[in-house]
Formats: structure tokens, sequence, C-alpha cells
């Protein structure tokens, strides 16, 4: 399906094209920077699209079961972004929770996934975003439900649950290996399509066994960070979808009966899967389609 | 039966409901197929034609049939099934996998509808012109005009 892809990798920069002359002290690549971060999903989340946000300053709200979080700014703006960070900062944040004054985030930033990101990956990321347009935009408070406790208890959470930890033998062959490291960690599928334990933390026993429907029926119904069942179960899941499916899938968001049902995963599709190589959607597709049926 | 047991009886068969929350999914599943609503019906036939299309198109697209030539004629079929779409959701056809909140938004439905006409439309006319990136930009924006509307306004799937 070659073809289909004519066009849509250039939008991967295209999109937000780096500012001429920006100064980066990091030691990672720019161009690489900008497929990872694609690959990664970083602007659906970071980018206030109901308002019409600039890429990447944050405000976007993540209406969750545990309130409402409100994104941040992750232009490199010194004082409202993250313009100060050092690389160490940087890596220790999105791998570890850890914000540079030492506190821990809430898991709504998807660290325990991105904790299994190469270093390279992401120093590379920071390059990228380091090359942004700084935009000044102070970052708002989350709006938690009364008993999301505060972000002094996420250090704790954080020993207990983060990183997410996976059972299975991985497979040895790259594709497969590929296609794990897209979706568990820069990805992060499963912080929508896998169930959630009582403290919030991912049951990668059922992993991709999906979370609920994340359909936006009612517009005040909390349905961020929902998904359903992309196992390989044939009734609940994907099963019986076949790689060229979940290929066309990824590029097009059509399903195998010829439906385009819509939701989050459109936006996905658009920022990230569409505008991955064929190489890689294929490697997901690779990992998906061998996971077991749950 | 006693009328206090008749509404002890109420609050239980409540409480069950509200424990097992996917007993009225099912039922909502049950309703779906209620053969008098002919409109909701006709409605349902024409979504899966455009459906049946729209799959055809991609294994041709994705040559996993050989079969190029017809292409045009898939994009065509569906482009005179969407042409409809505006007319699918007359007042008094509420049901189906249509959500209650079209019937309160008809003007933004409509500019909906029309614009999965338009779109499949330039789909069409891209098939026939064989330009392969046109085609692909188009079959893309004809999927964004439905899902626009279905994330809004459809049920969504058992």
């Amino acid at each position: 399906m070659g073809f289909l892809t004519v066009g849509l990798i250039a939008i991967v920069t295209g999109g937000q094209t780096p500012a001429a002359n920006a100064s980066s002290s990091s030691k990672g690549d720019v161009d690489r920077g900008a497929y990872l971060v694609t690959a990664g999903g970083c602007v659906s989340c970071h980018t206030d699209s109901e308002n019409d946000g600039v890429p990447f300053a944050g405000g976007h709200r993540l209406a969750t079961p545990y309130g409402v979080f409100v994104t941040p700014n992750i232009t490199p703006d010194k004082e409202t972004g993250i313009g100060a960070w050092t690389d160490a900062e940087f890596l220790a944040a999105l791998r570890e929770g850890r914000a540079p004054d030492g506190s821990a985030y809430y898991p709504s930033f998807p660290y325990p996934s991105y904790a299994g990101m190469a270093e390279q990956d992401a120093l590379d990321i920071k390059a990228w975003l380091d090359t942004l347009e700084p935009v000044r935009q102070p970052n708002a408070t989350h709006e938690l439900a009364w008993y999301v406790p505060g972000r002094w208890a996420m250090q704790i959470w954080q020993r207990l649950f983060s990183p997410w930890q996976y059972a299975d033998n991985p497979r040895t062959d790259p594709e497969w290996q590929r296609g794990a490291y897209l979706v568990r960690h820069l990805g992060h599928c499963g912080e929508c399509h896998t169930p959630r334990n009582i403290f919030g933390a991912l049951d990668t026993a059922r992993e991709l066994a999906g979370s609920g429907s994340n359909k936006k029926a009612d517009d005040d119904k909390a349905v961020d960070g929902t998904g359903p069942n992309i196992s390989s179960d044939r009734k609940n899941g994907i099963g019986s979808w076949t790689r060229d499916d979940l290929e066309f899938f990824l590029e097009m968001g059509m399903q195998p009966n010829g439906d385009f049902s819509g939701g989050q995963m459109t936006t996905v599709i658009d920022d990230n899967t569409a505008l991955l190589t064929p190489e890689d959607r294929r490697a997901i597709a690779t990992f998906l389609l061998n996971q077991p049926a749950r | 039966m006693s009328y206090i047991f008749g509404r002890k009886l109420i609050l239980s068969l409540t409480c069950a409901a509200t424990l097992f929350a996917t007993v009225p999914a099912v039922q909502a599943d049950d309703e779906k197929h209620d053969s008098d609503n002919n409109e909701a019906r006709y409605r349902h036939s024409v979504m899966e034609a455009m459906g049946s299309s729209f799959g055809a198109l991609a294994l041709i697209m994705t040559n996993r049939v050989q079969r190029p030539d017809q292409l045009a004629t898939q994009a065509k079929a569906l482009a005179i099934s969407a042409s409809v779409t505006p007319t699918l959701f007359p007042a008094g056809s509420e049901g189906g996998d249509a959500l209650p909140l079209i019937w309160q938004e008809q003007e933004k439905v409509a500019e909906a509808a029309q614009r999965a006409v338009d779109a499949t439309a330039a789909l069409a006319a891209a098939a026939e012109a064989g330009d392969k990136a046109a085609l692909s930009k188009a079959f893309k924006a004809a999927g964004e005009s439905c899902k626009g509307c279905h994330e809004r306004y459809k049920a969504e799937d058992e």
C-alpha cells in the first residue's frame, strides 16, 4: 500500500516546521526526533486543539474517570514550557515521571509506558522540541476527583507500579520487537486499550483487553483514556482482522466492514499512525495480531 | 402481590440494572432490530451499502484483489449511495444506531451529510482520473466525513 502514504510522510514535519536558528543543548538528532514525536503521539495531548491552541503549548483537557487533567506546555519557553530543562531532566520526566523539582507526575502523563523508550530516542525527541517556537502559556491546574490523592502520593504510586511490567516472552524477530516498542512504549496504546486496576495502574495481564467505550455520545461524559479491546480475541477484539486490514485501518481509519467509527482513535490515526512508515504500521500489526486473545 | 412488594421488586430490579451496567446496552441492541421502523431500516441499508463500497475500494487500493479497472465503478457506487445521505434522517424515524441528538441538531447534521455527499463525489472523480496520490487523499477525506458524523451521532458498535 505504498502509494497510499504518498504525501502523508511530509506532514510529519510540514505541520510544525521547526524554527530556524534555534539553539539546542541536546545531543539529539532533530530529524529522527520529528518522526519519534509523531510515533509518540505527543501533539495529540499537548495541544488544545478544541480551542485552536498552538501545537505543543498544552492546555488540552483530558476528561478521565479521575477528573480533568490539563496537559502542560512542552514548547521551549524557559518559564512556562520546558526550555530550561537539561537533557537529564527531560529523561527523568519522560521515563520516570519526575519533574525537575523532584516531584512526581500523575500517570496521566504516560511515563510508565515511555519508561521503555531508548535514551537516544528520548534525546532526539527533546532535540526536535527544542527547535519549536517558544510559546508563553502558563500551565493550568488539574481538576481532579475528590478520591484522587495529591501529587505527593505519586512517589509511592511510582514505586509500586511504574514502569509497566510485561510478563510474556518477547519474540526475537525485529518486526515483532519494533511493533512491541511502538505499541507498548512510544505509542503507549495500552494507556487507553488496557484495563486499569483500582489504583489506576495498567493490568498488564489483560494487556489490550479494552477499558470501555470512549464514545463521546454525551459531551460531559468522562471517557478520555478508555478504549476498546484490541487483543486478538475474535469476538471482542480484532482477531478476525487480517494484517492488511489492520495496516489499512492504521493508515485510513477504515474498519474491515467498511465503517469509519470515529472517537479518539481518529486523532491517533491522524496525528500518529497514518504518518508512520508502512514498515512501522506493519510492525504494529504484527505485534498486535500476535497478542493472545483476551 | 402486594403494593409494597411491587415497589421492592422495582427497587431491586433497579439496583440489579445499576450493578450490571451491561444490561441496558444489551437491551438497546435488541431495540435496533425494530422491524416496524422502515425508515431506520432503510437508513441502515444505505449505510451498509456505503460500508460495502468502502470495503471493496480498500481491497482494490491495497492490491489484495487485482481489479484496478473496477476502482472507478466502486467509487461511483459509493458516491451514488452517499448522495441520499441528507434525506436519511426524517422526523419520526428515530431509532436504530442513530442517536436522538441527530434530531436536536438538524442543521449540523444536514451540513455533515452534505460533506459526505461532496467528499464521496470527489473520491469518485479521483478514481475516474486514476491519480493514485489524489485517490488516497480523497479516500481519507471521504472517511473523515463518515467519522465526523459517527463520532457524535452514531451509537457504539456492539
